[in-house]
């Protein structure tokens, strides 16, 4: 073949490593973020993003922007039992891992609640694995 | 040029042109041989997918399994009800979930029992982006694939130029016991002979492919008016399975004896079949209806398409073999196995033969003792 193997192999190759990275083998996936929507927690926006397929019992790349400052407690179970609190600045946006509940028969809630007590949500849906 | 030297022209384009692409050409084949078959593997790994109670086509129960996959997901965008020619496979509703994840929800066709989801992603889809596109993106990908059918198409000329009177060769066996390099010269011109219709099946097929992806498309199809126009964004949202299977009853209606394969859900309803025109897709027999008030707004027959979408719709039942059923599937499943195996023993030929040249330290004269011709050029 001479040199032809090498455009040959070349193409092969890349189709392969195309297809390992296609699977998730070699990278987390081809996603971007999902907007959920933005909702007022008082006079507050807050908008929030995931990134990638959600599993059941998994951690997911999720961020929150928001427009004051504040520090909410944030949480992916649907009766908010599980939460953990951000510190956020005006007009802050803030990356972090979000664990998902180990369930599939009800929709997945997220809930943002300030030190007011006052809450936000965003329906995820049901997940179904 | 006189016989000889003509036959050394053609044997020379034929061994050139196989060999240089060889591993690629290999590499195309196998995936497309395999992908016949993709739906099939796809039933074997998910269980999900598997139906058992055959249900015949007017028995599909749209109404019930829209109603399902929308009480059991309601926080999901349904985008279409599919129903496979396998009637073992159950009916699939692809669904987008709020992550933006795409999703097949099946359901068992005959009482719209949901019998679980899956990723999108899947052996189909896998092995679909590998043979088509070499998982390259679109642009990339589909012209370097579709490419190959020139090279294929010169060497099968090159081939049946090469090949006297190869009608004769029909029924030679393989001489097997002779040394492998006779024989896999044999079976390769045997497999050649043939599969060259089917070879020929392909190259016709690809270059269409690569025709379209240069411009080559056929014309939209002839959409009503009405939906052109645009009506609102999506499915109203208390669309219910009642209304769908009126609205297949009004489809059955404007056109008789449609086997639904596909029910678009959207701003207007797009359903569509298999009628009577050979060689098409579903979408080639739609009938759309306007969800708010399930009225007809238009319908277009296979046979109403013009030549350019008639022959952009065959390509893909013709190049696929799928348009048969499972019968028309192993047959095309074991052709490309047999055109693979063409590219490999043409390469062995080719091998043999080089190393046969090194190791004797000859020229071109290869064959140990050759009776005729032809055992020269193709030893």
């Amino acid at each position: 073949m001479g040199y032809w193997r090498w455009p040959n192999i070349g193409l092969i190759l890349v189709s392969i490593y195309l297809s390992l990275n296609n699977l998730g083998l070699l990278t987390s996936g081809p996603y971007g973020w999902t907007y959920h929507g933005e909702r007022m927690l008082g006079a507050t926006e807050i908008e929030f993003d995931s990134k990638g397929d959600i599993r059941s019992g998994e951690f997911i790349d999720a961020r929150i922007w928001s427009s004051n400052a504040g520090v909410y407690s944030i949480s992916a179970d649907s009766q908010g039992d599980a939460f953990f609190t951000l510190e956020f600045d005006e007009g802050e946006e803030k990356e972090f891992r979000l664990l998902i509940p180990n369930h599939l028969n009800s929709p997945i809630i997220v809930t943002v609640s300030d030190v007011k007590q006052n809450s936000i949500s965003w329906n995820l849906g049901k997940l179904y694995r | 040029m006189n016989k000889q030297s003509s036959a050394k022209f053609w044997h020379s384009i034929h061994s050139w042109v196989g060999l240089k692409l060889s591993l690629l050409m290999t590499f195309i084949l196998l995936t497309g041989s395999i992908a016949v078959f993709s739906a099939e593997i796809d039933w074997l790994f998910l269980p999900e997918m598997r139906s058992f109670d055959s249900t015949p086509s007017a028995q599909v129960a749209w109404g019930a399994s829209f109603d399902a996959a929308r009480t059991k997901y309601p926080e999901y965008e349904l985008d279409s009800l599919n129903r496979y020619l396998q009637e073992y496979i159950a009916l699939q509703v692809i669904a987008n979930t709020p992550w933006n994840e795409l999703v097949r929800i099946w359901v068992e066709p005959s009482d719209g029992t949901i019998s679980g989801v899956t990723p999108w992603y899947n052996v189909q889809r896998f092995l679909r982006s590998l043979h088509r596109r070499l998982m390259m993106p679109n642009n990339v990908g589909i012209p370097i694939v579709t490419f190959m059918a020139f090279p294929l198409l010169i060497s099968l000329i090159a081939g049946l130029f090469i090949y006297k009177k190869f009608w004769r060769g029909l029924f030679k066996r393989p001489r097997f016991e002779l040394k492998a390099r006779i024989w896999l010269g044999d079976l390769h011109r045997l497999i050649g002979l043939w599969g060259s219709w089917f070879v020929a099946l392909i190259i016709i097929t690809s270059i269409w492919y690569f025709a379209e992806e240069f411009g080559g498309n056929a014309p939209p199809f002839p959409v009503p008016v009405s939906y052109l126009r645009g009506g609102s964004s999506e499915l109203p949202a208390d669309f219910s399975g009642q209304e769908l299977d009126q609205a297949v009853e009004l489809a059955l209606i404007e056109l008789p004896g449609l086997e639904i394969r596909r029910i678009g859900l959207g701003e207007t309803l797009i359903i569509e079949g298999d009628l009577t025109a050979n060689f098409v897709r579903p979408r080639a027999n739609s009938v759309y209806i306007d969800p708010l008030n399930l009225k007809v707004l238009g319908s277009y027959k296979g046979e109403e398409l013009g030549l350019h979408n008639r022959i952009s719709e065959a390509a893909d039942p013709l190049h696929f073999g799928y348009f048969g059923g499972l019968i028309t599937k192993v047959i095309w499943f074991f052709l490309g196995i047999c055109m693979t195996a063409l590219s490999i023993t043409g390469f062995m030929v080719y091998g043999s033969r080089l190393g046969k040249i090194v190791l004797s330290g000859k020229g071109s004269k290869v064959n140990d003792n050759p009776k005729n011709k032809e055992d020269i050029y193709f030893s």
